[in-house]
């Protein structure tokens, strides 16, 4: 047992983020951390790895009790964690980065050569292929997380922890890191993974525990279980599958006619001509980055488009500013939630009143009506579920599904005719996405027409009636509910045709 | 020929004030600490350099209050921006204000005047006289009457390009500069370094005040920066914060300055010629701003 945690208790405020947490780690085991966001796992270890301090409970290391102030005490007793948003400096090199604080010198000057040295060798005895005087500026996003793994390890770290480290990954970069788990692991290294990813869970670990609402529920040996148990550990109750009935299509609603965008020359996007049916939700399925988001961009007025029309409820609305197509009835949950989605600064109420500011009763000749904005808010955040402490919060201070689940609550109430979901589920937690799809359904039945991007095929598939491939900037097929399989898709998503016989 | 040498030689003298600033300004936004108090440093830093050397008669301890005065300055500007998370904005222009007004008050309480004051009796720093060259007519006026601050700047952006470049700590205060977040997870105190690191530059602000009070005869003049150091900030913003650069980019400016100092007696108007070394300031962002905009649409 190479780190024990005993009766761990931590409380923000009034909220209990961990209630009599217990666990322990042996040496050279993978062992996973699974639950939903909020369940209380990433406190339990920024406990461990010196972030926060626990209210009471005892932390052992190597038979040890320990007592950590900051990151510096835990890295001093071999505990690493390689963080989600990563900790690099973009301008420096791999070896200057993995060399920071702990530095090979000469008197008072840096020995580079023998820091690259340094460098190479770990690389090369942990099996982890990187050139040390590459610029992180120039890294792909699989290859910093490398870098952040060979931190840890120039730093002697025995125990690593890793924080969701697969979310910021393509399917290929996964794969590289969960046999970079494994060697780590068969290297003597022990680790613990937090995720809500189960695939990777039962791909790589020997022992899971599952938390809910600050506690751990479970504990199972990997080979003792299955995805269907977990999940349903952590959330309570069974998961459930969609019952969807036949789509009953009404009038086209949003349509686009051989949309094109040029940029600097390269076309972004050719020839985009789709329809989505009121009482419809189409899905467009690809690769991250195959102009999706430009896509979603240009329909909603956020980027300029160079050819072809967008029409939302048959009135022509091409490039018209963002307001005036919001005002044709089109809603937009965006893509990244921080960025184009919500004010991260911003209150809940001042969040949740954006677009319908000028609307009364929330204001009146250009008076704002405190009391209707509060109550607004108040509403929407009882209604959806949305946990925070108070209508007045900052909105950056929320989980980020419940900051999805506050800008969800926003667009949908709008009660527009036209819907545009953007990967509407990223990165947040089964219930939360469970419910956010629960929602889109219900605008389905009551006849919205709803557009829905996502990098997660299992969510297009099992959401959309009809879905269309996008791939390089074209529209490569289109398919009804039920008439294609994912292995088919995936062939088309990465530019494959298919082989008709 | 003569003319030549003599244009070098006030264009010598102009760049090293400004190259000593501007290595201060690369320390400062390097580690991310926005400096735009620099004006008012050096304005106090030369005040003080007179005030000393005018009581006390002695050019070292004189050096040595203008270094200090500088490093106050320095540090008040550092721990409000970088422990009291003022605007770095506001906190440098009090700070300029501060000193303006401070110096002018000064100067009215202790000389009575509110011009210049020129005591003909006051010798200004020792001028150095290379060895070898005073039979050679055009390098000996090149090279005449510099101090040995004036020599002493170029050598310090050697030393700040080693620092900064070559040794554990210059690397350490390059990275915190970039990710201050990435640096405070490793455990490195980044305030402290920031702090340290800007207080410490600011002596080079110090030697720079030096030369204006003293490098010539000893004098003080009202507003006697005359916006040097915003110069000065504009020279580190063209070579980026690198030591080596801002000789570069100060002897632009230096340059300049002389340009329009040599042109005077000239049918150009003096209002106009006054203008030159600013509208160069601001035409030199100008062109740098397209050309690395032009540079980044080409990488892409």
């Amino acid at each position: 047992m190479i780190f024990q945690m005993k009766h761990i208790t931590k409380t923000y405020d009034n909220v209990v983020a961990n209630d009599d947490v217990s666990l322990h780690l042996n040496e050279g085991e993978i062992l996973s951390i699974v639950g939903e966001n909020g369940a209380g796992k990433s406190t339990i270890m920024k406990i461990l790895y010196g972030l926060e301090r626990p209210d009471s409970g005892e932390i052992i290391v190597g038979g040890r009790p320990q007592r950590f102030h900051n990151p510096s005490d835990a890295m001093a007793v071999g505990i690493g964690m390689v963080q989600q948003h990563f900790m690099l400096f973009e301008q420096m090199t791999v070896t200057e980065n993995i060399v920071f604080k702990n530095e090979l010198k000469k008197g008072l000057f840096m020995d580079m050569d023998r820091a690259v040295e340094t460098v190479r060798q770990l690389s090369e005895r942990y099996g982890l292929k990187i050139d040390p005087r590459a610029r992180i500026a120039d890294c792909p996003v699989g290859l910093r997380q490398r870098v952040e793994i060979l931190k840890i390890l120039y730093q002697n770290a025995e125990i690593i922890i890793f924080d969701e480290p697969s979310a910021v990954l393509t399917p290929l970069e996964v794969e590289a890191l969960l046999e970079t788990l494994r060697g780590l692991a068969k290297a003597g290294k022990s680790i613990v993974l937090i995720t809500h990813k189960l695939q990777e869970v039962m791909a790589v670990s020997d022992r899971v525990y599952v938390m809910r609402q600050g506690r751990v529920v479970a504990e199972r040996m990997a080979a003792d279980t299955d995805m269907e148990e977990l999940a349903m550990l952590m959330v309570g109750h069974p998961l459930a599958s969609y019952e969807i009935d036949p789509p009953k299509p009404g009038p086209v609603l949003l349509e686009t006619k051989s949309l094109s965008l040029t940029e600097n020359g390269r076309r972004v996007l050719s020839d985009i001509s789709l329809h989505v049916n009121a009482g419809e939700i189409v899905g467009i399925a690809g690769v991250s980055g195959n102009g999706q988001s430009e896509l979603i961009r240009c329909i909603t007025g956020l980027e300029k488009s160079t050819g072809g029309q967008v029409l939302v409820g048959g009135k022509d609305v091409t490039n018209r500013s963002v307001r005036a197509i919001r005002d044709a009835g089109l809603a937009h949950i965006s893509e990244d939630r921080y960025v184009w989605g919500s004010a991260p600064e911003g209150t809940l109420e001042e969040n949740t009143l954006m677009v319908r500011q000028d609307e009364a009763p929330f204001s009146k000749k250009g008076i704002v009506n405190q009391r209707a904005i509060r109550d607004y808010a108040a509403r929407l955040i009882r209604e959806f579920n949305v946990k925070a402490s108070s209508p007045v919060q900052k909105m950056r201070e929320l989980s980020g599904g419940n900051a999805q689940k506050l800008i969800v609550a926003r667009e949908m109430s709008l009660d527009t005719p036209v819907l545009i979901c953007c990967e509407p589920t990223r990165g947040i937690d089964i219930g939360a996405m469970e419910a956010i799809h629960r929602r889109m359904l219900q605008r389905r039945e009551q006849g919205s027409a709803i557009l829905l991007v996502s990098s997660e095929l299992t969510e297009v598939m099992s959401l959309s009636d009809r879905i269309y491939v996008i791939f390089e900037g074209r529209l490569v097929g289109e398919f009804a509910r039920g008439s294609m399989d994912d292995k088919h898709l995936g062939l088309l998503m990465v530019g494959g045709t298919i082989n008709h016989e | 020929m003569t003319y030549l040498a003599q244009v070098i030689n006030s264009t010598i003298r102009e760049i090293t004030p400004i190259l000593l600033v501007a290595l201060c300004a690369g320390v400062c936004s390097k580690v991310q600490v926005f400096n735009i108090a620099l004006e008012g440093t050096l304005l106090m830093s030369a005040f003080f350099a007179f005030l000393t050397h005018y009581f006390l008669r002695n050019i070292f301890l004189s050096v040595a209050v203008a270094m200090a005065v500088a490093m106050c300055m320095t540090l008040v500007m550092s721990t409000f921006i970088v422990r009291l998370k003022g605007q770095p904005m506001i906190v440098g222009m009090a700070l300029n204000t501060f000193a303006r007004g401070f110096t002018t008050f000064l100067l009215s309480v202790i000389f009575h005047t509110k011009g210049a004051v020129n005591p003909s009796d006051l010798k200004g720093l020792t001028k150095l006289e290379l060895p070898g060259i005073r039979n050679i007519p055009f390098l000996s006026t090149m090279f005449s009457s510099l101090t040995i601050i004036d020599y002493l700047a170029f050598v310090l952006a050697v030393v700040m390009f080693v620092v900064m470049y070559r040794t554990v700590i210059g690397f350490r205060l390059r990275a915190l500069g970039i990710n201050k977040s990435a640096a405070g997870s490793l455990g490195v105190n980044v305030p402290r370094y920031q702090i340290v690191a800007t207080t410490l530059s600011g002596s080079m602000i110090g030697l720079a005040g030096c030369l204006l009070t003293l490098g010539r005869n000893a004098m003080f003049i009202q507003d006697i920066s005359g916006a040097r150091g915003y110069v000065a900030l504009a020279a580190n913003n063209l070579c980026k914060g690198h030591p080596l650069g801002a000789i570069l980019s100060s002897a632009l400016f230096g340059f300049t300055t002389a340009l329009a100092q040599s042109l005077q007696g000239t049918a150009i108007r003096q209002q106009l010629l006054q203008c030159i070394p600013y509208i160069s300031t601001i035409a030199a962002m100008a062109f740098y701003n397209v050309y690395a905009k032009a540079k980044a649409k080409r990488q892409a």
